[in-house]
């Protein structure tokens, strides 16, 4: 007897679709503001949103690892195949917030704490890449306080938007709390 | 554990990794800051003589492939070359953030044979990735000098840069070794791929024009503005002095270098 997938077919598009959404945003839109980690306003959105509609602990890892993946190969960004890690880190971050909040990802404070804990991960994943790749610490931990600042303000602001969309469809019935759609 | 507790327990690890982060920033900004290029307006000197220039001769200028080093697109010529540290550094990003300026870089040549190619080099704050000036296409900038006096004798000193994505080069016009086994001051000069950093820095003699323009000039003493317009920390900016004859033995550059605070 086949053994049933963890996720079905269509949380599977769902989540590649959000993963996607992330790779998409981050090639087209630059927010022209120099501040370290403002782009995370973009980039966690689809991740809350997606943990939030499949509500299964991996839900945020996978559309994260589908961003990493597209990243790398599309080479976007400096890192390459490394960014794989800071991508699907920032999956498994929202996916643990998540987890520790019962899936309340309509609550703006939960989605502030998920973007704002994913997007800080995200850059200590990416300051720990570039120490395994041989630059020198200092070049990484100078400007480390502000940027992190920055880094949980921004991810925080992306999360209360997607927290705010995420109560609309659930109001709207477009999606229900209760209803977890495990049948392909 | 109740919602709220668990909001407020959240709450305060991130705070707590904001107030790690900033003990880390300024425990590292006390111990290494003072070694890097300074965004204050205090004057910066160097000067070159014919013996700083060591590397050579060389029809290109590094970058994440060879580029030409005089005017036009293509390398051509035989040039010798030097890097010197103008101390200084521009300072771009969000001027509500920071105290966003440029470079002013006042040069003085004496007895320069040929054409003097000046351009801007600068390292990149957290991962030693490097920018220069553009050289061809949208957005080129570039300063050259040329001088009337009679060339010397070929530098038996310079060597050719080997070709590639990473240079280690000499800094000009430091305390020259006695001997091979001497530390050297040198600096990596890192272009992670092509098209990739030849947009940040910019040599321009109008600060209201920030993306520079080509100027080739006659006058031997002069000044122009090196400018950025990235968003990133700029940790050292240097300056190539290539030319293309072999200087005779009264060749001199001075160099002076401040920062210019953005009129806001």
């Amino acid at each position: 007897m086949k053994r049933p997938s963890y996720f079905s077919l269509y949380e599977i598009a769902l989540l590649s679709l959000f993963g996607a959404l992330v790779f998409v945003l981050r090639a087209a839109i630059v927010v022209p503001i120099h501040t370290p980690g403002s782009s995370g306003v973009f980039w966690v959105l689809p991740l809350v949103v997606g943990a939030a509609l499949v509500r299964k602990p991996g839900a945020g890892t996978y559309a994260g690892l589908v961003s990493g993946l597209l990243a790398s190969f599309f080479g976007i960004e400096p890192l390459h195949v490394f960014d794989i890690f800071k991508y699907t880190a920032m999956g498994i971050t929202i996916d643990l917030v998540s987890i520790a909040f019962g899936y309340r990802l309509d609550n703006p404070l939960v989605g502030f704490i998920a973007g704002a804990a994913g997007n800080v991960v995200k850059m200590v994943v990416n300051y720990a890449v570039h120490l395994l790749l041989g630059v020198q610490g200092v070049f990484i931990l100078l400007g480390i306080g502000f940027s992190s600042a920055t880094h949980i303000i921004f991810g925080g602001i992306g999360g209360v938007i997607a927290a705010l969309i995420v109560g609309r469809l659930y109001r709207a019935g477009v999606v229900h709390q209760d209803d977890v759609p495990d049948e392909g | 554990m109740e919602f709220g507790r668990r909001v407020v327990l959240a709450v305060v690890v991130l705070a707590a990794v904001v107030a790690a982060s900033f003990l880390i920033d300024t425990a590292v900004s006390q111990a290494y800051a003072p070694e890097g290029g300074s965004a204050d307006s205090l004057l910066q000197t160097a000067a070159i003589d014919r013996y700083d220039l060591r590397y050579g001769p060389q029809s290109w200028r590094p970058y994440a492939t060879p580029i030409a080093i005089g005017p036009g697109d293509l390398p051509s010529g035989s040039w010798y070359l030097a890097f010197v540290d103008l101390g200084v550094v521009p300072v771009g990003g969000n001027p509500a953030l920071a105290r966003t300026g440029s470079v002013r870089v006042d040069y003085r040549f004496t007895d320069l044979a040929g054409t003097a190619s000046l351009g801007a080099y600068g390292l990149h704050v957290g991962d030693g990735r490097a920018w220069t000036n553009r050289q061809s296409g949208y957005g080129t900038s570039g300063y050259y000098v040329s001088g009337t006096a009679a060339p010397g004798d070929s530098p038996r000193w310079a060597t050719p840069l080997p070709e590639g994505d990473r240079y280690v080069v000499e800094v000009a016009g430091s305390p020259r070794p006695v001997d091979e086994d001497a530390a050297r001051n040198t600096r990596t000069l890192w272009f992670e791929r092509i098209n990739s950093g030849l947009d940040g820095l910019h040599i321009t003699t109008d600060l209201a024009a920030r993306k520079g323009q080509v100027t080739e000039t006659t006058d031997l003493d002069g000044s122009f503005y090196v400018t950025y317009t990235g968003g990133n920390r700029v940790g050292g900016l240097f300056l190539m002095v290539a030319v293309d004859r072999p200087q005779p033995e009264t060749f001199g550059l001075a160099l002076e270098s401040t920062f210019v605070e953005d009129n806001r």
